[in-house]
């Protein structure tokens, strides 16, 4: 028997026909990917034209994905007439072929685009590669997705089409499990940093697994395509849903953050005042906790069964309440914290209590099911800066630079804009980075601190949606007005100015001048201590009682 | 020694079964045609050959390995040529021979460069701009310049014309009986075919009706052309067993028989005509008999009956009409 080319030779030459064949894609993909990730540079420095720079951007993961197509479409296995079977080659080997260049090359390329915006911003090489790899992540997964549909099509456009399926059916399948009530994927998306990492490795080996089956069987049985099918929104569940979940600490042990802390809830029924249905209010209080740790009630469990008006109150985002509000980790003392929700003092550290009711269009017959969880945090300081333009904090792979005003502001804004204090630069990676779809890191936190008064004031980035978070630069437009207490979102509430001050508890708008020039940034980030759930029993056994925290209403 | 070697084949696309319970040898070293009328089973049993189809049921080897097992080691030994089979658009001729010769350790070069020579390609032109019967020869480019032990061709002279036709035929002859490459083809080209081929295979509906030597069909099936005295030639009430096609137009009967004793047929000629004035038996060319077997549609079972029961299909020369 004659031999044929070694296996190994095989994969490369299969793959210097694919560079050579797409190169001038190859190199259009280049220069996007360049400009994409450089563009983000520009948003930092300049009022430029944002659109056009976030669309390139968001392009980019279009342009690779089709590149990853027409790459796997040269040889594909779906195709009848397809001519690279006949050859004699190892299927199992176009199959590396494929992967090599795309979740090889592909991302190298956006590895290479990154490392050079990082070494731009001054981040050292070591740290540049490591953040880059980690960004990159995320474009892997998506790549291998791009495989996996494209071996099952015949062409481009068949491709397309089921890219465009695919998010549509997973947007209503999303839809679907956050409406109905699904307990088990709510267990499944409680991750901790390594069962993230094993469902992620067990779900994407899977599809490889699928696709190299689908390479060598060359043909599409009902099973290889249900399989795939199956495995392709999994593996994008698994991202999207895990972005939307918090990475918990791997340990469960809260003894020491808990400490002798005590969490009692009260439930009560307030219709008053309502002009439709109940509003659900529950009294927590949490005693005794230690004063650095942040305490903030979520409710990711929430899911509403009923009308209408039940699923546009689950839609605005997982819903939390901070409970207690840690001192800032500063030297001195306590910092009065200014514009607060009335009847929080925030300084005090001990006996801490509100009511949480952000329900307050749950038609009656809606049911909400018990679960809550309690997250404890505590801030870490990164830096601060006097308000000053270019003035910049470099840490641990931050680096926040503040930028010039955009003078676009909303009323709320405005002040800052004529301090030139808008937009702000972050470049970040945090150790729990997970490089998913939607989210690429937690967001930081913004605080401007008057150190001679002792008082602070809490920012709000107004954009820190997924695409400010995403990828290793972003933008972020800070609001004076306080986070609003029950709410995790980022939703806009328009507030006129002299409501603002009086909010922030300044009389007139020369007063907060004022306040502002004495004030500096502080930026700070949150480490998550634990996460307690707060089942009906978690509960009981927390303050010895087995009410039900939240209940039916009727 | 068999190269190709089939049991008991048969393949379904969904409820539509296009191969039946097939079964035969090829010979190493035999140009072996494969005949039917579309939709017959013919691509489908070619592909399932190259390994490109898994079987549904039944044992096909090739080279002595399973069809749906063959491996690079043993591609490398294979060429396929098939219409419709699209190569890279993009490459020009001569980066697709850059591409391909690298995966075959017998590829000739020479032959490559006559081969190109003899089709008229140039090797700067890029495949998306060759005509179709071009794009056939580059095809039959890259599957000859390997040399192959098993060369498997689905109707390869689409779009060729006569003179490269002839010539393609003429080498792929001369490479066979030199080199004892074994030759597996479809066509519609039954002339060439005719030329070419030292074993006959006839599909209909998915069923191998007819596998026998060309030597055998030739002696085999004649037509019988006879001219009666009546104004209407009556035709016997029960079909004999050699007719395999009629036709009949007034005082004249023309009937394709399979019988190959010619003596024997003008004896029968008399009595199934008994107002014969004229008898005449003439050759058929394989042109006729497989239009006649076509249209018939179920004609030469014994010859293939027996090879279903494993018998050598080299002995299995049974006229049709004896079974």
């Amino acid at each position: 028997m004659s031999d044929s080319m070694p296996w190994m030779r095989q994969v490369w030459h299969v793959f210097a026909k694919d560079v050579l064949r797409h190169k001038w894609m190859l190199m259009l993909f280049v220069v996007h990917a360049f400009a994409g990730t450089m563009g983000g540079t520009q948003m930092l420095y300049a009022p430029v034209d944002s659109l056009s720079l976030l669309l390139l951007f968001f392009s980019l993961p279009i342009t690779a994905a089709v590149l990853a197509a027409m790459v796997v479409l040269d040889d594909s296995p779906a195709s009848a007439t397809a001519w690279w079977p006949t050859l004699a080659l190892s299927r199992q080997a176009v199959f590396a072929a494929k992967l090599l260049f795309v979740v090889g090359l592909i991302p190298l390329v956006l590895v290479v685009a990154m490392i050079a915006l990082h070494l731009s911003l001054g981040v050292s090489i070591v740290n540049a590669i490591e953040y880059s790899l980690l960004g990159v992540r995320t474009s892997v997964l998506m790549l291998i997705v791009a495989i996996a549909v494209a071996a099952l099509v015949k062409d481009l456009r068949a491709f397309v089409l089921a890219g465009v399926l695919l998010l549509v059916g997973l947007y209503f399948l999303l839809n679907l499990l956050m409406v109905e009530s699904d307990a088990a994927l709510e267990q499944l998306v409680r991750f901790t940093p390594n069962a993230y990492s094993l469902v992620l490795i067990l779900v994407t080996g899977l599809l490889i697994l699928a696709t190299s089956h689908v390479y060598r069987k060359r043909s599409r049985s009902w099973y290889r395509t249900a399989a795939v099918l199956l495995l392709v929104p999994g593996l994008l569940m698994v991202q999207i849903k895990a972005a939307a979940a918090t990475v918990r600490p791997d340990t469960n042990d809260t003894t020491d953050v808990l400490g002798q802390a005590t969490l009692e809830t009260e439930l009560r029924r307030n219709v008053s005042g309502l002009q439709r249905g109940s509003e659900l209010l529950t009294r927590v209080q949490l005693k005794g906790l230690a004063p650095d740790v942040q305490a903030a009630l979520h409710l990711p469990g929430i899911r509403i069964l009923g009308g209408e008006s039940c699923r546009n109150a689950i839609t605005l985002g997982e819903p939390f309440s901070v409970l207690h509000s840690p001192a800032l980790p500063i030297p001195g003392d306590r910092v009065k914290w200014r514009g607060a929700t009335p009847n929080v003092t925030y300084s005090a550290n001990s006996l801490y209590s509100r009511t949480w009711g952000p329900y307050s269009n749950v038609s009656e017959t809606c049911t909400l099911l018990p679960r809550a969880e309690l997250h404890l945090r505590q801030p870490r300081v990164l830096g601060s800066v006097p308000l000053t333009i270019g003035a910049t904090i470099t840490r641990d792979g931050y680096r926040v630079v503040l930028l010039g005003a955009n003078g676009r502001g909303a009323a709320n804004q405005s002040r800052f804009s004529e301090r030139g204090l808008v937009t702000t630069g972050e470049l970040s990676s945090l150790p729990d980075y997970r490089g998913t779809l939607v989210s690429a890191r937690t967001p930081l936190s913004y605080v401007l601190l008057h150190s001679g008064l002792r008082e602070a004031v809490e920012l709000e980035p107004t954009n820190n949606g997924s695409y400010a978070r995403r990828g290793p630069v972003s933008q972020v437009v800070l609001n004076l007005a306080p986070r609003r207490a029950g709410s995790g979102d980022s939703m806009n509430f328009p507030e006129s100015r002299a409501e603002m001050h009086q909010r922030l508890g300044f009389q007139t708008e020369g007063e907060l001048d004022n306040w502002l020039r004495g004030a500096e940034l502080l930026v700070f980030e949150w480490k998550l201590l634990a996460v307690i759930d707060l089942e009906p029993g978690t509960i009981g056994a927390l303050h010895g009682r087995t009410d039900s925290m939240i209940g039916s209403i009727r | 020694m068999s190269i190709i070697h089939v049991r008991n084949l048969t393949h379904e696309y969904g409820r539509h079964v296009a191969l039946r319970d097939v079964s035969f040898d090829i010979e190493a070293g035999s140009v072996y045609a494969l005949l039917g009328p579309n939709g017959s089973g013919k691509t489908t049993l070619l592909q399932i050959l190259m390994g490109l189809l898994p079987p549904t049921s039944g044992r096909v080897n090739v080279l002595n390995t399973s069809a749906a097992a063959l491996t690079s080691a043993h591609r490398a030994r294979m060429g396929y040529v098939a219409e419709g089979v699209r190569l890279p658009s993009s490459m020009t001729l001569a980066q697709l021979e850059k591409y391909v010769a690298p995966l075959y350790p017998t590829w000739d070069n020479a032959l490559a460069k006559a081969l190109r020579d003899r089709f008229q390609l140039d090797e700067s032109r890029r495949i998306r701009t060759l005509s179709r019967g071009e794009h056939m020869k580059a095809a039959m480019l890259c599957a000859l310049a390997p040399r192959p032990e098993l060369l498997i061709m689905d109707e390869p002279f689409t779009g060729m014309d006569a003179v490269v036709k002839d010539d393609l035929v003429r080498g792929v002859l001369e490479m066979s009986g030199r080199e004892g490459w074994t030759v597996v083809i479809a066509s519609h080209d039954l002339a060439e075919l005719e030329l070419l081929a030292d074993w006959v295979g006839f599909l209909h509906n998915g069923r191998l009706q007819l596998h026998e030597p060309m030597e055998s069909v030739r002696s085999r099936y004649r037509w019988l052309e006879v001219i009666t005295s009546s104004r209407e030639a009556q035709l016997p009430r029960a079909k004999p067993i050699e007719w395999v096609w009629s036709e009949s137009a007034g005082p004249r009967v023309r009937v394709l028989l399979a019988e190959p004793d010619e003596e024997l047929l003008r004896r029968r000629a008399g009595e199934w005509f008994p107002d014969a004035q004229r008898v005449e038996l003439h050759d058929a060319s394989l042109r006729d008999v497989f239009v006649a077997l076509t249209r018939q549609g179920h004609a030469g079972r014994g010859a293939v009956g027996a090879l279903e029961t494993g018998t050598d299909h080299r002995s299995q020369q049974t006229p049709a009409g004896a079974a």
